[in-house]
């Protein structure tokens, strides 16, 4: 009888990961690494993806942070309006990055892509590289384009870094919506 | 003759006052000539008769002294008599004086009666209202007041009963809120070496689920007995409402033995602890793969023998299109007419010739022999195929054989006709794509799905998009880019006449997944073995299985104007169990329910015997010898193909019509069904609240139910329609830009049935402008918002409900920023005081009306007459 155990190439990758984690840790008293950003109607704290805050960070008044390892998960932690949030990420599992929705009181996926809008689409695949993306598309009808981003960049920076050239109208993250399914 | 001058009747007499008029009446004839020399005073009215009041039990002669609060059938008939008839009526006014309150603890059919010149009696009814409180036992009095006519109170001037109380219900309800767990496949993505099965469990309930496992299995075998290809079982985290947990699955490409079919398998244990009976969540998927690991596409080289000329074996059976009573092949039948009334449409009727619909769904089997022939070459669009290896870009094929979803919403809009095997569709003859919006969860699917692209793929061409999906629910906003993408639809898609968008209005209807407003009530008695002891017989009770548990508006889509709305019906003419309710609802169509009991949709599904869903369906082998059929296709998501294939015969029968022509005409061509369905009304802090309405009928003649909506689509009646409507002749739509608010904040009075009422007052408009949609905004702060009921009125008194009290998504939500549809006021004149009423129906919990403000959505709609 077969019975193939998942691969080992990827619980191999775990434990490099949380070697880099360690290294990665980031105090508490450091800069802030959540950045806010106003997207989809919601104002959000975007997470760094492969860090850890093993003390709780007030990012913005009133909420505290803190992403730490427990067994097979990173575990993300929110006090926000005197209520407790959580999300488990699997160590081993998809690549996710995570915002909090200060609204909602959740939190959310961020997508690998950017929406861009720009007066001129003329050098939207300049604009494509200089946010290290992939590809992307232009939806003219509906006035805005979209730039797929490879999973080690952050949404949140890349974002910040085209708000401030001048061919771009505006560039936001995207969040994962709810889930559609079959009526 | 002597005649009396002014008015005569319904005058109150007394003994005094009949003496005084018999003189007067003398009087006035003898002064009036024209009289007989012999005239002689008219003989006096009679006394006043005695006026008496009795109970009985509906039906029966015998007298009552006790009603139930919770006993439904506690009709009881009073009965106003007179001792004598009179030659003239009496009008008799009726005072409730008994610790029970009038309106809130009981009802009157009547708070006063007439009993005509010439009758004796007259009746009225004594109902109790419902309600959830610990009062004890009250009494009802009711006693003669006022009494205009011949008459005077006798001695049965009153009647009493006693009104038995059942105790509070629901009293621990707020701590009994759970989460629930549903699981979803993504992928699989398809490598070189590998297959990676991603999984994705939610929490759709209200309450964080604790830790539990998480398993998967792939197999050769569809029941995953005997060989297992691969199997793992992990931990599952505590996931938060709203959250998910992803996790990968990566089996190796050798443990696969070859080509073939390969099933899969995700399924997570109970959270019994947390929510004693749910059932595990599970989700099967799989794939067809080639030897080299590359997938095979869902176009096999199958001989399907057609027959040109030759009506659709299965068309019999399809009781959407014609319903003669036919079981289809379910143990029992339908009714005769509960269909799309198509009857003159199916003998010489338009087909759909060239109408383009996209199926935005799981995938299409393009190459299916039932809809190959409508299946337009080159526009559907697959969004896997960089994930899946050897699949195409234009094939938007379901990887997984356990049913594609897409594939069986497409036989019901367009099944070629009369090719001698399955079905037909409600227009076999339209030209179908699809898209695999609902195997992907890519950023610009829906831009790309929707009408928003011109290339990889072009949905710009398409004229109808079927949404038989949706949310699960909750308060959500309906994003800007959402909006934006559905008012390009409408304003620029078919040359600027609108694409049409229809969606499936929910499936919610029963769905409590976070709580139940469930307890037992006390439902009567019985002796005791001792021969003595009264024992009390209680029953299950549930207000959710009467109002719905998930409101058909708890989805942003489903509260823009541009989105028709579709409900789901029986074939017996009734809801569907699981169609949602709710004021954002536009139609209803055929669906059914499941197909075993009762009839559900036939249709196409994956090709292949064991591919697909027909493992659940009970299609005789010889009507269905390869599998390529079901006959319990079921859901919304049935009914909206339906609408959306009598959508496409109306843009064949006027190609000019707009977006807003087509809902005009399926509103005001929509039939009444389900007519006697009755009001659902409880009593809460001593007030009444409807909680689920009867059918209305609005200021501009429209009838309106939250269950159906305008009602079921009648095609060849909206075709009758079609043939007189001038194209374009509803005004100019403004869209949006009518918005009138209220900022002053006001407490909502803790379970109370009448609730807080605020008004704002609509002018400034034009007089020609009618109400298309309204969308009430409001922003509520409370600290359990499941509580609350939120009731819109009109200048002209229609009453909508568009947020249910005890709407399961709001279970354990705080504070409400939220936006909600109401279709009800079709037609009417937005000019006027607009009320919103917020009720909240449970107690411990206060809260505020902060703000709210409405949205029109206007133009010139004709009133129905």
């Amino acid at each position: 009888m077969n019975h193939p155990q998942r691969t080992t190439h990827a619980r191999s990758s775990v434990r490099l990961g949380l070697i880099g984690l360690v290294l990665l840790a980031i105090s508490a008293h450091a800069q802030s690494p959540l950045m806010p950003a106003r997207t989809m109607g919601a104002n959000v704290l975007v997470l760094p993806a492969n860090a850890i805050l093993s003390e709780q960070v007030e990012s913005v008044p009133g909420t505290r942070m803190s992403i730490v390892v427990e067994g097979d998960f990173r575990v993300y932690r929110a006090r926000h309006k005197g209520k407790d949030h959580q999300v488990h990420v699997a160590l081993d599992g998809p690549a996710r990055r995570l915002a909090f929705d200060l609204k909602e009181g959740r939190f959310r996926d961020v997508l690998p892509s950017l929406r861009i809008e720009m007066d001129d689409y003329a050098d939207f695949d300049t604009v494509v590289a200089q946010a290290g993306g992939t590809g992307g598309k232009i939806y003219e009808a509906l006035g805005f384009a979209l730039i797929s981003l490879p999973d080690d960049v952050n949404p949140a920076e890349a974002a910040a870094e085209l708000s401030a050239s001048r061919s771009v109208t505006s560039a936001t993250i995207q969040l994962q919506g709810p889930l559609y399914v079959p009526m | 003759m002597c005649q009396c001058r002014g008015r005569c009747e319904d005058r109150p007499y007394s003994l005094k006052t009949l003496a005084t008029l018999a003189t007067l009446t003398l009087i006035g004839c003898s002064g009036g000539g024209g009289g007989s020399n012999e005239q002689t005073a008219p003989p006096p009215p009679p006394p006043p008769t005695e006026v008496s009041l009795t109970l009985a039990t509906e039906g029966t002669e015998s007298e009552i002294t006790e009603i139930d609060e919770w006993d439904e059938r506690a009709s009881v008939e009073l009965t106003v008599a007179l001792a004598e008839t009179r030659d003239t009526g009496v009008l008799v006014n009726l005072n409730s004086t008994g610790s029970a309150t009038l309106g809130g603890d009981f009802e009157l059919s009547e708070r006063q009666v007439r009993i005509p010149g010439g009758s004796r009696t007259a009746s009225l009814h004594i109902s109790p209202i419902r309600d959830f409180e610990a009062e004890g036992d009250e009494t009802i009095h009711i006693a003669l007041g006022t009494i205009e006519g011949n008459a005077e109170a006798g001695d049965s001037a009153s009647v009493s009963l006693a009104l038995t109380d059942q105790g509070a219900l629901f009293e621990n309800t707020k701590d009994n809120i759970y989460g629930k767990l549903y699981v979803s496949f993504h992928g699989p993505a398809i490598e070189r070496d590998a297959v990676t099965f991603s999984a994705s469990v939610h929490n759709i309930g209200s309450a964080e689920t604790s830790s539990t496992k998480l398993g998967f299995w792939a197999s050769t075998r569809n029941d995953f007995r005997g060989r297992r290809l691969f199997y793992e079982v992990i931990d599952l985290p505590p996931i938060m409402p709203g959250g998910n947990f992803l996790s990968n699955f990566r089996v190796a490409l050798d443990a696969f033995p070859g080509a073939g079919t390969y099933y899969a398998i995700i399924l997570t244990d109970s959270p019994a602890e947390e929510a004693p009976g749910v059932r595990r969540a599970e989700r099967r998927g799989g794939l067809v793969i080639q030897g080299d690991g590359s997938v095979r596409v869902r176009c096999p080289d199958l001989e399907r023998n057609q027959s040109p000329g030759i009506e659709d074996p299965l068309r019999p059976a399809q009781w959407n299109l014609a319903n003669t009573g036919q079981d289809a092949y379910a143990r029992t039948g339908g009714i005769e007419g509960a269909d799309l009334r198509m009857t003159e449409t199916l003998d010489n009727g338009p087909t759909g010739k060239g109408i383009r619909v996209a199926v935005v769904d799981t995938g299409m089997e393009i190459c299916h022999p039932d809809l190959a022939a409508n299946v337009e070459a080159g526009t559907s669009f697959n969004f896997n195929q960089g994930s899946w290896r050897g699949s195409l870009e234009t094939d938007p094929f379901f990887l997984a054989t356990f049913g594609d979803h897409g594939t069986s919403v497409a036989g019901i809009i367009g099944a070629v006709a009369n090719n001698g095997i399955g079905l037909r569709g409600v227009a076999p003859d339209v030209r179908l794509r699809a898209y695999n919006f609902l195997s992907t969860r890519r950023a610009d699917s829906a831009s790309d799905s929707l009408g928003g692209s011109s290339n990889r793929p072009n949905s710009s061409d398409v004229d109808i998009f079927n949404m038989s999906f949706g949310l699960f629910g909750g308060e959500y906003l309906t994003l800007p880019e959402d909006r934006k993408l559905f008012q390009h639809g409408v304003r620029n898609l078919r040359s600027g006449k609108g694409a049409l968008y229809i969606q499936a209005g929910g499936n919610g209807f029963n769905r409590c997944n976070s709580m139940l407003r469930r307890d037992e009530v006390r439902v009567g008695e019985t002796e005791g073995s001792d021969g003595v002891t009264v024992t009390p017989v209680f029953e299950d009770y549930d207000i959710n299985a009467e109002i719905g548990c998930v409101s058909a508006n708890t989805d942003p889509w489903r509260n823009l104007p541009y989105i028709i709305q579709v409900g789901a019906f029986r074939a017996d003419d009734t809801k569907s169990s699981y169609s949602s309710a709710g004021s954002a609802l536009w139609v209803s169509a055929p669906a059914g329910q499941w197909g075993i009991a009762h009839p559900g949709q036939i249709t196409t599904d994956q090709m292949g015997r064991n591919q697909g869903y027909d493992a659940n369906s009970i299609i005789p082998a010889n009507e269905n010898p390869h599998g390529d059929y079901i006959n319990s296709f079921t859901g919304t998501s049935a009914a909206a193909p339906s609408a959306s294939g009598a959508v496409a015969l109306l843009l064949e029968a006027n190609p000019d019509f707009t977006w807003r022509d087509v809902k005009y005409i399926l509103a005001r061509s929509a039939r009444i069904l389900d007519a006697d369905i009755d009001e659902v009304k409880i009593g809460f802090g001593g007030e009444a609240a409807v909680l689920r309405h009867r059918w209305i009928t609005n200021a501009a003649g429209y009838h309106f139910h939250n269950w159906y909506g305008f009602g079921a689509i009648d095609v060849d009646a909206a075709l009758a329609l079609a043939a007189t409507h001038a194209p374009d002749s509803l005004g100019t739509f403004r869209d949006g830009m009518d918005v009138f608010a209220v900022r002053e904040a006001v407490n909502i009075p803790d379970h109370q049935g009448g609730g807080v009422r605020q008004r704002v007052n609509v002018n400034g408009l034009d007089d020609a402008l009618k109400v298309e949609s309204v969308v009430v905004q409001f922003s509520i702060t409370h600290p359990f918002t499941n509580d609350l009921g939120i009731y819109l009125v009109s200048p002209s008194g229609t009453t909508s409900l568009v947020n249910p009290p005890f709407n399961d998504v709001l279970a354990d939500n705080e504070d409400l920023d939220w936006e909600l549809l109401s279709n009800a006021f079709y037609g009417e004149s937005p000019l006027g005081d607009w009320t919103l009423r917020v009720i909240d129906a449970a107690a411990g919990d206060v809260g505020t009306l902060e703000s709210w403000s409405l949205t029109f959505y206007l133009g010139e709609i004709p009133a129905k007459s």
